[in-house]
């Protein structure tokens, strides 16, 4: 159905006959939709649930009772007793009519174009068409031009639907594909064939082109459609947790999309899917059936058997055990890793080796940070599976932008219909959120508690907003009043609103300030703002459920008593000492108290900052056991590397942002070249040859032990879980209202709170530190850059250096992070220009690292950031480990 | 009335006029210019002056013939605030032979503009836009003058003739679109986008320019305007039919001694207007057909030529007045080429937004060339009935049906000549018409 | 009795001087109509490219399975095939094949016949899966040339507008 109701009150229905037969249907229902209530079939290129009704294809012509033409089903709302006729002589000739038309130009690529078999003009023109198109004239055609990576444009197969057009101006938000010409020569084309792929959703116009104009690079000739197996899964990639179908012929991936319907026996792409996935989703599978996988387990270097392997393992971390204590293992986790997992690997830790140094968080620098991590998501009660249903969201220092894009574009969706006002608080903005949400506020990182304290005190001290306090407040920032005012009324006005704050920027050095005042903020406001704390990680719900922190156990915190007790049943005997956070494990390792370390995949420590420590910390450990499935830095060091399996190959279930737990699906039984061993088997072996008897090796008898301890989140039905996929369910998108015949120019500019230049004001004189001794304690916010210097920012971005991505060939050519971004009049300031090279140094003019500078103008003032995985920054090009930032032009 | 006794009204003086005249301002308010205007802000109200030309049976000079008065009251009563007024007057004059807006654009730009400022009271706007089409430069540059004078002097600007009531008037220029003469496109090309027409409903009364409410109307209509309200409606209505009042402007061209802009009131006929007004057929051939209302109306034939050219008489005839473009063709001309030739524009005009018309056009212009060189079938004649069939009716704009109106009714009438093209392999006029090969 | 038994051994007899009609196969071959359904060809056009465009019909349409294929852009200093794709992988299981005739029929672009080979006896039945270099008729044997078109996508400087 076209309409999603927010009110109960307005439902109402119209009631009118289809081809004789009546049915209800929701107000404001095209005849499209009324007549797949009463499962008639109207054909249509153009129309498309998501996009504004473009009325352009014209064949979805049906004739109404009492007009004189016949009327597009699209663009006509069903009215009451309105008599529609979908099979009528009328109908049909039209029909024939309008194939025919549409055949005279297209080439007769069939055999060599990828859309076919599951192509809609074959389909509609074998069911509604002529048999034998009539037109003898040559065809108009077109010069093939290639701009874009990802994306294949073949001209002359385009029947100018526009769906393509209308998806990057709507939903992709610019509007980078237009149509160029008239009449005939009508053809697609982008400004100066530039590519579409900078937007990360360009990939959906694949799925979306009824033909096979638009078709995607990577998986140009592999296959066709009925050859491939459709495995229902979900991506791990980042936690907006993506159902995604993965398309599979003799155990390979080669394409990923959108979930396709289960109904779906023509094996055909969906074109009507209203569910989209970015492009890292879409194209970065390629890990999958990379040569660069682990065959067979390591010890020391040596590949062997797995019995043996297992053995060794279970035999070393035993004796790390009896010679320095069980306190003297550590256990680190990704948080790609599925709860199958999570558990496994858990009950090694507390059940059988007996230590609470477990954690998944390998990315923070400061146990203040991981137990803020902690408390925020213990808080957690938003869900971002509807964000239409908050009239206010609001973002502090979360980048949902640059690391989950999936929910992004649901949040600015639901803000370009108007069901939410969208407004993001933060040092730096992902610029192509910021641009297409209502508003940013820049607000430096140390200013950011303070800042949501203030706010949070005058919007409850009187009922009314005095001016007077709106001015100090901007003040405070250097915004401008008036609009500092218009926030603050949004804000008060606000009945239903979500809080989504951000915990992985700076390394989580600003997570327990920023934690403790938007927990404060929500409740001053009277629990009207939900929180959602927001990690990137896919799994970031599924292990604080799982109890993968030194803080928790399986299904609640560690010094809750039920949950001992029940722990206590299940794993027998738990340990009694506290447990070390990451942060604290790898400092322990590198100080020499931490003997051992088993990491489960690359992820664990993929976005630690401080490579400095991490180096000593891994080269002093006496036994590194890495579970993992590609060769990384970890794994060259490790004693012990046991492969698995990847996602596709076994069972495993995830949490994505918003507690939704999902299973993916299984692609292919393990071959035999591939490696067999699953991961929750592996663990299960080890603590089988560890001595404990219970151990599970199978991940769904795990996940059959977790439903029975853990409730893993208030919503979900477990038995939903085993579906393995998509159902029928409800699309989760905000929709078009039915007024929206016309696409609107988008959203009117977010205005930004941030004016002019002036000293910041500071809470304290602390600089920035990434050395280990000045480690922030308590809540105290991050503090201030001294001097001329400015606050050295970074976070970690999606389409940036990724264990899984950089194994995706495919993606070469739009990944991100490759820049240092600044606030226009700070560059102004230090006389540097967009793209210019500079050298960010600790000290005036001292050495440091080389990049290209881009303005972002959502950023707050005497700030620089870049992307901590950025593909031109790592954590070995030392960037985060400078105590400040001083910005000059290279080559000085 | 008879039509040797009429006098124009709207293109005073026009047969002895000099090259580059526009007429002044001073010039204009001589013969009583602006008196309307002061009057209708001086006493009337909004709802009056859309009766009284609902009343004067005042009817769209554009081509499609739609009472005016009606077509104002669509408008919401009153302006909701966010949401203004706006009139914009189609200057965007490409159909095919049509060059009678072009007197009123280029040297009546007052009496443009005091219908303007009446029309505007009328719906309670105070922003028009004149769309002109981009080749009438010196239309507008001479709108531009007159707007400018006119402001100077008062008549437009904040406080209209000193009444407390504000108009302004901006021209825009188009650049080069048949379609952008169809109201939607029109103000899509104004808001800066592509002129592609949008979908009905919503209606431009309802969600228009900006998405707010407007009123479109062809110049001729809103230049007759200030007629109204000055000699009266009767006066008005004593040029014309009973359900249409008015004189009105004709383009006569094609094989006639003597082509131009002839105003005259809506009871002449064809005949009339071809023998009397432009003297005739060129050599004193015969006439063979023409097209009343531009190309996208039906050809019209001998047994037409006593037609009575108002909006409410063609239709008898099979066809329609439409912008009162009459188009003559003598003895010598092959309608397969005629068709060919409209073909051209069509194609090169349509918009390419929707499929029967950017597909039929087309094909139809492919089939014609083959017809025309003599390599067509007697297929072909029957599939061209076959495509008009197909587009018709079924095209978001009417160019579809327009591009229509020529092929159908040549081969209705004249079916013989298109099959001895066939028939002869080579096209049988070729020697007494200027026949070229078109690309 | 006797009767009956000299009566068969005499009509076994008289066989011998009745002229024979086996056929001695290899010296002796029996006449083989055109449509006959042999080993499968792979056709080429007369510029010597291939007819086959990876296009995967054939394998679809198989009623046993008996085709895998993979296809491949051609690339412009050397293509393959007259389009801009062409079969890398084509694989004919021939004992999966019932020598149907279907991938002929269905076949949009001439490239895969039956031909007249019927031959192909062979020790293992992992050599009965051929591939496109067992199929590919030689560069001589190629006729009829692709429209230009198809021509222009392996050969863009053959466009003339």
């Amino acid at each position: 159905m076209a309409v999603t109701d927010k009110n109960e009150v307005k439902k109402d229905t119209v009631t009118l006959t289809i081809d004789g037969i009546e049915v209800t249907v929701p107000k404001g229902t095209n005849l499209i939709e009324a007549a797949k209530a009463v499962g008639k079939h109207v054909p249509h290129y153009c129309y498309h649930p998501s996009l504004s009704i473009d009325g352009n294809c014209r064949l979805c012509l049906v004739e109404v009772k009492g007009m004189p033409k016949l009327t597009i089903g699209c663009n006509t709302m069903a009215q009451d007793s309105m008599e529609v006729f979908t099979e009528s002589e009328q109908v049909k000739d039209a029909q024939k009519g309008m194939m025919e038309f549409l055949l005279v130009n297209h080439p007769l690529d069939c055999p060599v174009c990828d859309r076919g078999g599951e192509c809609q003009l074959q389909r509609f023109s074998m069911e509604y068409g002529l048999s034998d198109g009539r037109a003898i004239d040559s065809r108009r055609k077109f010069p093939k031009e290639d701009f874009d990576p990802l994306i294949d444009l073949e001209r002359n197969r385009c029947i100018v639907c526009q769906r393509c057009v209308r998806f990057m101006d709507q939903l992709g938000g610019e509007r980078s594909l237009v149509v160029v010409n008239r009449g005939n020569h009508d053809c697609i084309a982008t400004y100066e064939n530039e590519m579409i792929s900078g937007n990360r959703f360009s990939g959906n116009v694949v799925d979306l082109c009824p033909v096979g104009a638009l078709t995607s690079k990577p998986y140009r000739f592999k296959a066709r459609n009925w050859e491939l197996q459709q495995v229902q899964s979900t991506c791990t990639l980042c936690s907006s947790g993506c159902r995604v179908t993965h398309w599979v012929r003799n155990g390979e991936i080669l394409r990923t999309t959108p979930p396709t319907r289960p109904k779906n026996k023509r094996y055909q792409l969906d074109d009507e899917t209203m569910e989209f996935i970015c492009n890292a989703g879409r194209f970065g599978h390629d890990f999958a059936n990379s040569d660069k996988r682990l065959m067979a387990p390591l010890v020391d270097g040596e590949a062997g058997e797995w019995n043996a392997a297992i053995d060794e393992t279970a035999k070393r971390l035993n004796s790390v055990k009896e010679q320095h204590g069980a306190d003297a293992v550590g256990f680190l986790i990704g948080g790609r890793s599925s709860c199958e997992e999570m558990y496994q690997i858990n009950q090694l830790a507390r059940g059988v080796v007996k230590t609470n140094n477990i954690d998944w968080r390998g990315g923070l620098l400061s146990k203040e940070a991981a137990k803020a991590w902690s408390v925020a998501f213990d808080a957690a009660n938003g869900q971002l599976a509807d964000p239409t249903v908050y009239d206010t969201i609001l973002l502090v220092n979360a980048d949902i932008g640059g690391q989950s894009p999936v929910d992004a574009l649901k949040i600015k969706e639901s803000a370009r219909f108007g069901y939410s006002t969208v407004v993001s608080v933060g040092y730096r903005h992902d610029p192509w959120f910021a641009n297409r949400i209502n508003a940013t506020v820049q607000v430096a990182p140390h200013q950011t508690a303070e800042f949501i304290g203030a706010m949070g005190r005058i919007l409850t001290s009187n009922g009314e907003i005095l001016s007077t306090d709106a001015a100090n407040l901007a003040d405070t920032i250097q915004a401008d009043h008036k609009s500092m005012m218009g926030f603050l009324s949004q804000l008060q006005n606000t009945e239903r609103g979500l809080l989504i704050f951000g915990l992985n920027d700076l390394g989580g050095l600003n997570a327990p300030a920023v934690t403790q005042a938007c927990l404060e903020f929500s409740k001053t406001m009277g629990d009207r703002f939900k929180l959602l704390p927001f990690a990137p990680d896919r799994n970031a719900r599924g292990a604080f459920a799982m109890g993968v922190q030194p803080d928790r156990l399986p299904g609640g915190p560690l010094n809750d008593d039920e949950t001992n007790s029940r722990m206590t049943e299940a794993w027998r005997k738990l340990p009694k000492t506290a447990g070390l956070t990451a942060p604290e494990m790898l400092q322990a390792a590198a100080d020499g108290k931490l003997k051992a370390l088993y990491v489960l995949g690359a992820e664990a420590l993929w976005n630690y900052s401080d490579s400095g420590l991490l180096e000593k910390a891994l080269s002093n450990l006496e036994l590194l056991i890495v579970q993992d499935n590609f060769p990384s830095q970890l794994t060259d060091k490790a004693h012990i590397v046991l492969p698995g399996n990847l996602t596709i190959e076994g069972f495993g279930t995830y949490a994505d942002l918003s507690g939704y737990v999902i299973r993916s699906g299984q692609g292919r039984r393990p071959l035999s070249r591939i490696p067999a061993q699953q991961h929750c088997a592996t663990l299960g072996e080890i603590m089988l040859a560890m001595g404990n008897k219970h151990a599970l090796t199978n991940a769904h008898d795990v996940f059959v032990k977790v439903l029975e301890l853990v409730k893993v989140s208030e919503a979900v039905d477990p038995d939903a879980l085993l579906l393995g996929g998509p159902g029928e369910s409800a699309p989760i998108w905000p929709h078009n209202t039915p007024e929206q015949a016309r696409p609107v120019i988008s959203s009117a500019r977010p205005f930004s709170y941030y004016s002019t230049y002036k000293p910041a004001y500071r809470l304290d004189n602390q600089a920035i530190r990434q050395d280990t001794e000045a480690k922030l304690a308590g809540s105290k916010p991050v503090g201030a850059a001294e001097g001329d210097a400015l606050t050295l920012t970074w976070a970690p971005v999606l389409f940036g250096k990724d264990p899984k991505l950089d194994l995706s060939p495919s993606l070469d050519d739009v990944r991100e992070g490759g820049e240092i971004e600044i606030a226009p009049h700070t560059g102004r300031h230090h006389n540097i220009a967009d793209g210019d090279t500079i050298v960010v140094s600790a000290k005036p003019n001292g050495d440091g690292v080389k990049g290209v500078v881009k303005f972002n103008e959502h950023m707050a003032k005497d700030t620089v950031f870049f992307a901590q995985n950025g593909i031109e920054f790592d954590a070995t090009s030392g960037m985060q480990t400078l105590p400040a930032a001083y910005l000059r032009k290279a080559g000085n | 009335m008879p039509i040797a006794d009429y006098t124009p009204k709207m293109l005073v003086g026009y047969e002895t006029l000099v090259s580059d005249f526009r007429e002044s301002l001073d010039s204009y308010r001589n013969r009583g210019g602006y008196e309307a205007f002061d009057k209708v802000l001086r006493k009337l109200k909004p709802e009056d002056v859309q009766a009284e030309v609902k009343s004067a049976n005042l009817r769209g000079r554009g081509g499609a013939g739609f009472p005016a008065g009606v077509k104002w009251g669509f408008l919401p009563k009153e302006p909701q605030p966010g949401a203004p007024h706006y009139l914009t007057v189609n200057a965007d004059e490409s159909e095919p032979g049509t060059f009678n807006n072009r007197p009123i654009l280029e040297q009546y730009c007052h009496t443009l503009l005091e219908g303007i400022g009446i029309t505007c009271f009328a719906i309670q706007s105070h922003h028009a836009f004149i769309f002109v089409r981009g080749e009438y430069f010196d239309a507008q540059k001479n709108l531009n003058a007159a707007i400018r004078e006119a402001e100077e002097a008062g008549i437009l600007g904040d406080k209209c003739m000193g009444h407390d009531y504000k108009l302004k008037v901006t021209v825009h220029s188009g650049a080069g679109a048949y379609i952008c003469g169809e109201e939607t496109s029109l103000l899509e090309a104004l808001e800066g986008r592509r002129g592609y027409p949008r979908l009905r409903p919503p209606f431009p009364a309802i969600k228009g320019l900006y998405q707010c409410p407007t009123l479109i109307n062809n110049v001729e209509t809103i230049a007759w305007v200030p007629m109204i309200f000055r000699d009266g409606v009767d006066e008005f209505k004593k040029y014309g039919t009973e359900k249409s009042g008015g004189p009105t402007i004709y383009s006569i061209s094609g094989h006639v001694k003597k082509p131009g802009n002839y105003e005259a009131p809506q009871t002449v006929t064809l005949r009339d207007l071809i023998y009397h007004y432009a003297g005739g057929i060129r050599n004193d051939n015969k006439f063979k057909m023409c097209f009343p209302g531009g190309t996208s109306v039906p050809l019209f034939f001998e047994d037409a030529l006593d037609v009575m050219m108002d909006f409410d008489s063609p239709p008898s005839k099979g066809s329609f007045l439409g912008s009162k473009a009459i188009q003559v063709m003598d003895e010598t001309v092959c309608p397969v080429w005629v068709c060919l030739n409209t073909m051209h524009f069509y194609r090169h005009e349509s918009c390419g937004q929707c499929t029967p018309c950017r597909e039929g056009s087309s094909w139809m212009y492919k089939i014609l060339t083959r017809l025309e060189r003599g390599t067509g079938t007697m297929e072909d004649i029957d599939m061209l009935e076959e495509i008009c069939d197909k587009i018709s009716g079924r095209s978001i704009c009417a160019l579809g049906d327009f591009s229509t109106a020529a092929p159908r009714s040549a081969i209705k009438r004249l079916r013989h000549e298109f099959e001895e093209h066939v028939k002869q392999g080579c096209c049988p006029f070729k020697d007494k018409m200027d026949w070229h090969e078109f690309k | 009795m006797l009767v009956e038994i000299a009566i068969g051994f005499y009509t076994t007899f008289m066989k011998m001087f009745q002229p024979r009609v086996t056929v001695l196969f290899p010296e002796q071959t029996r006449p083989q109509p055109a449509h006959f359904r042999g080993r499968h060809r792979l056709q080429r056009y007369e510029n010597g490219l291939e007819r086959c465009v990876g296009c995967a019909l054939c394998a679809a349409v198989c009623p046993s399975e008996a085709i895998y294929i993979e296809a491949a852009e051609n690339t412009k200093d050397h293509p393959v095939s007259a389009g801009e794709r062409y079969a890398k992988t084509y694989q004919i299981h021939l004992l999966r094949c019932i020598y149907c005739g279907f991938c002929e029929e269905a076949c949009p672009e001439d490239a895969i016949v039956m031909g007249p080979e019927f031959r192909l006896a062979n020790d293992r039945r992992d050599k009965f899966v051929m591939n496109k270099e067992d199929f590919i008729d030689p560069p001589e044997k190629g006729f009829g040339s692709p429209d230009e078109y198809k021509l222009t996508r392996s050969h863009p400087e053959a466009v003339k507008e």
